[in-house]
């Protein structure tokens, strides 16, 4: 067989493309993942988790990058520990590019061409292939060291497409990319979905997530703490109320605090509170302007998995919502 | 199964070279400048004759044992302190290489995608091992024959006649090879393990844990350059060749083994 060829599923979860069970993994004996169970089929999965919940890990271990301490992954139904050919099936864009500055866009992609093995007509039809796909056609000659953030997430991206894999794992996709790119980036995403490919996202941009995705896998302390339906996690983990983004002059958690309310999570010019429908929160919008509070803007919080995201990241913390 | 994990290291090692021939192989005749004028510099203070250097009689006598009766000191210190230099010259250079690739590929990326990449850690240590090997060795080949003509052009310029014995060129030859692949293999062993080191800025303003990398990497080719210096005018080359050169290989085989084993990948991305 050849060596670099695409590994053909294996018998056992031949139509489930991403299986872990029991998964622990960690540094240098420092646990991060503690019992990981999850099953990806095909379509647009998001993780989630605050700073440190170990989303980062966990798309290493699933990419065969970091072997785990216990449990074990399956991709297409093999270990990508034993057989290391059925890598060829993940792509990976990590949240580092890692591109080679002193190459052009062009020649980054065929570098890592030639790092899968591939002949060189392959090589080749892949590279004009993924280059028309993300639109790197007028970026091609350009070196990678003079790259936007964004342009370098394309390039990144193309590149995890260049053997045109099974399963992408893409770690922050959205992240620096300009607005009319993450619409694009987002149809070319949610194309390959569509056509039956196994996509994992982690990501903060929360909104752009919230549109794309079928379902959200939530991460904390390295445990999974929800899996399925944003919408229906969000009620699961947080309950149903009606949460308040307030923004305003003056302190605004000593006045919540006094009208019986508590802030569930600060960020540095407003607080989210929770309050039981829309006329409780007329009524303590009115209460705090009345007690000498400059409201400046107030509104709901829309976006369950930007609910659930603010919940997670707990009171007072530094929330990194963009 | 050896055989196919040979034939992936050679795939990635031909990515490697395919991508350094792409991004421009200028800056590897760089060091060679340097150290063609330290050679040139070194060979003008020996031409002002042996009462300005020290143990300049020895170098004469050693010298003459080859036939070189003219310009006995500049031919001296070409046959006792050359090879050290090469030795040190490729090994610098491939300590300088190793931390670089490794500093920046860490930091940027690049050594975690390699290992998404359809490789075993491993393949990718046995691939890199490759490839800085090759580079230690062009180093070696250039510094060889920067060495082999600037003395030629003394030898040939002075009148002088000098016959080089076969143990005598084969250590001249070996040695400093086998302290340039030392060399690649305790540099790749130091940064790979302990990655921090090769990283700029992980230190502050100071050398730090990187500095004693590189000066642990770089102990092969200074033990070389000390067995020439201080042997070869008093043990036969064939001797030195046996002990310089078997103490060289035995640090380079240990570095290899040990990093082809030891290697985790943990170690790199936690950097």
């Amino acid at each position: 067989m050849d060596e670099f060829a695409v590994v053909t599923p294996g018998p056992q979860t031949a139509a489930v493309p991403l299986t872990a069970t029991g998964l622990s993994a960690g540094y240098r004996g420092r646990p991060v993942l503690h019992d990981i169970d999850l099953t990806f089929r095909a379509g647009l999965h998001l993780v989630i988790g605050p700073n440190g919940a170990g989303k980062t890990t966990l798309f290493r271990v699933l990419a065969g990058v970091l072997r785990p301490t216990a449990g074990e992954v399956r991709i297409c139904g093999r270990d990508p520990g034993v057989e290391v050919t059925v890598k060829r099936n993940v792509g990976v864009a990590a949240h580092r590019t890692a591109l080679a500055q002193r190459l052009s866009v062009a020649d980054n992609l065929y570098y890592w061409a030639h790092v899968l093995g591939m002949p060189a007509a392959e090589q080749r039809s892949s590279v004009e292939r993924v280059t028309d796909l993300l639109g790197l056609g007028e970026i091609a000659g350009q070196r990678a060291s003079s790259l936007s953030r964004g342009q370098a997430q394309r390039v990144s991206l193309a590149r995890a497409m260049l053997s045109d894999p099974l399963v992408l794992l893409l770690d922050e996709p959205f992240s620096g990319v300009d607005p009319a790119v993450t619409a694009q980036l987002r149809s070319h995403l949610r194309t390959l979905a569509d056509e039956g490919r196994t996509l994992l996202i982690s990501t903060h941009e929360l909104a752009e997530a919230n549109a794309i995705g079928d379902d959200v896998t939530v991460l904390r302390d390295g445990r999974i703490v929800g899996q399925g339906d944003a919408g229906k996690l969000r009620s699961a983990l947080v309950g149903e109320g009606y949460r308040l983004r307030i923004k305003g002059s003056g302190d605004l958690s000593g006045a919540l605090e006094r009208l019986g309310y508590k802030a569930e999570a600060s960020q540095h010019d407003g607080v989210i509170v929770s309050v039981a429908d829309e006329r409780a929160a007329s009524k303590l919008l009115a209460a705090l302007i009345d007690a000498g509070v400059g409201v400046s803007e107030a509104a709901p919080v829309a976006n369950p998995l930007e609910d659930l995201y603010l919940r997670l990241q707990g009171d007072g913390s530094a929330a990194d919502v963009r | 199964m050896p055989q196919m994990s040979a034939d992936r290291a050679l795939t990635l090692v031909s990515a490697l070279a395919w991508r350094t021939r792409r991004e421009g192989t200028w800056q590897m005749f760089v060091p060679l400048v340097s150290f063609t004028v330290m050679l040139t510099a070194i060979i003008l203070i020996s031409l002002s004759g042996t009462n300005h250097i020290n143990g300049g009689q020895a170098l004469v006598t050693f010298a003459e044992q080859y036939g070189a009766h003219t310009n006995a000191v500049t031919v001296g210190i070409g046959m006792v302190a050359g090879p050290g230099l090469v030795a040190v010259f490729a090994s610098f250079s491939i300590i300088m290489l190793v931390r670089n690739l490794i500093g920046s590929e860490a930091s940027r990326g690049g050594v975690e995608a390699l290992l998404a990449a359809p490789y075993r850690p491993r393949t990718i240590m046995i691939a890199l091992l490759s490839y800085v090997g090759s580079i230690a060795t062009f180093y070696w080949a250039a510094a060889t024959t920067i060495l082999a003509i600037i003395f030629g052009l003394i030898i040939v310029t002075s009148g002088a006649s000098v016959t080089f014995t076969a143990s005598y060129l084969l250590a001249v030859l070996i040695v400093p090879l086998l302290a340039a692949w030392s060399s690649t293999g305790t540099s790749l062993l130091v940064y790979m393990l302990f990655p921090r080191m090769a990283k700029a800025g992980s230190y502050g303003m100071n050398l730090g844990g990187g500095g004693i990398g590189s000066l642990l990497a770089i102990l092969p080719a200074v033990g070389t350059l000390f067995a020439f210096l201080f042997w070869a005018p008093y043990i036969s080359a064939g001797e030195l060749l046996a002990v310089a050169g078997g103490a060289v290989a035995v640090v380079g085989v240990a570095s290899i083994v040990l990093i082809t084993h030891l290697f985790r990948p943990d170690a790199i991305l936690e950097a």
